[in-house]
């Protein structure tokens, strides 16, 4: 979980640098790269909080 | 446990590393064409007013000049009075091949300095210091160009170096 937190803390700081040092659209695509990570992640924790609940309540 | 950190640790500090070189070559070369300029104007007023032979003159400059401008000098008076039967031209290329693989300056510098040299040691006294002056004008422009390419690009690696190597030992963590 702190993976997620950690990887968008310097995800946003990165994309400030290249930013500021003028190479907008790296650092739009950095973020873009970033945000995909992220999501993959999100999915992974989604798909086991899915089963979870699945595996609890016995449903489907 | 312990592993992973010094490992993780490794990554990081091999990466701020890479970082920082980058960020230190753009740092050096305003300095080091500078100091071109400086050595190429001493070379001016030695081939002016003294009536010393080439090698002798570029000896005297390289003891003056900045420590990292004084071996590209050494080195073409060692080639030239070494008796192998090298022409200015070609000592003059010779040691300039290993300064530039020894420093930090660009492609640009280097081919300016390949065409000061073709005129090197060739013609007379007035042609040789509209030589150099054409040199040191052509640098001038390039330290103006890197100074503001510096300012661009050094902060940017830096921090380049140190985020990427974050990011790979938290993806990998």
């Amino acid at each position: 979980m702190f993976k997620i937190a950690a990887i968008g803390i310097v995800i946003s700081i990165l994309s400030k640098v290249l930013d500021e040092a003028g190479r907008k659209e790296q650092a739009q695509m950095t973020t873009l790269v970033g945000v995909v990570i992220v999501l993959m992640m999100v999915i992974q924790l989604v798909s086991q909080l899915f089963s979870n609940v699945k595996s609890m309540f016995q449903l489907y | 446990m312990w592993l992973k950190l010094v490992g993780g640790i490794l990554v990081i500090l091999s990466s701020s590393m890479i970082g920082f070189i980058i960020a230190g070559s753009y740092k050096n070369r305003p300095t080091t064409l500078r100091n071109l300029q400086v050595a190429l104007s001493m070379l001016e007023s030695e081939i002016n007013y003294g009536h010393m032979p080439l090698p002798q003159a570029l000896r005297s400059i390289s003891k003056k000049c900045d420590k990292d401008v004084a071996d590209l000098f050494a080195q073409t008076a060692h080639y030239l009075s070494s008796r192998r039967g090298l022409t200015a031209d070609e000592a003059w290329e010779m040691s300039l091949k290993e300064f530039f693989l020894n420093s930090n300056i660009a492609e640009n510098d280097y081919e300016i300095l390949i065409a000061f040299g073709k005129y090197l040691g060739s013609t007379d006294k007035q042609d040789q210091i509209k030589n150099i002056r054409l040199a040191l004008d052509n640098l001038r422009q390039q330290e103006l160009s890197s100074i503001h390419e510096k300012e661009k690009n050094e902060k940017m690696w830096r921090y380049l170096g140190v985020l990427s190597g974050i990011m790979i030992v938290l993806l990998l963590y």
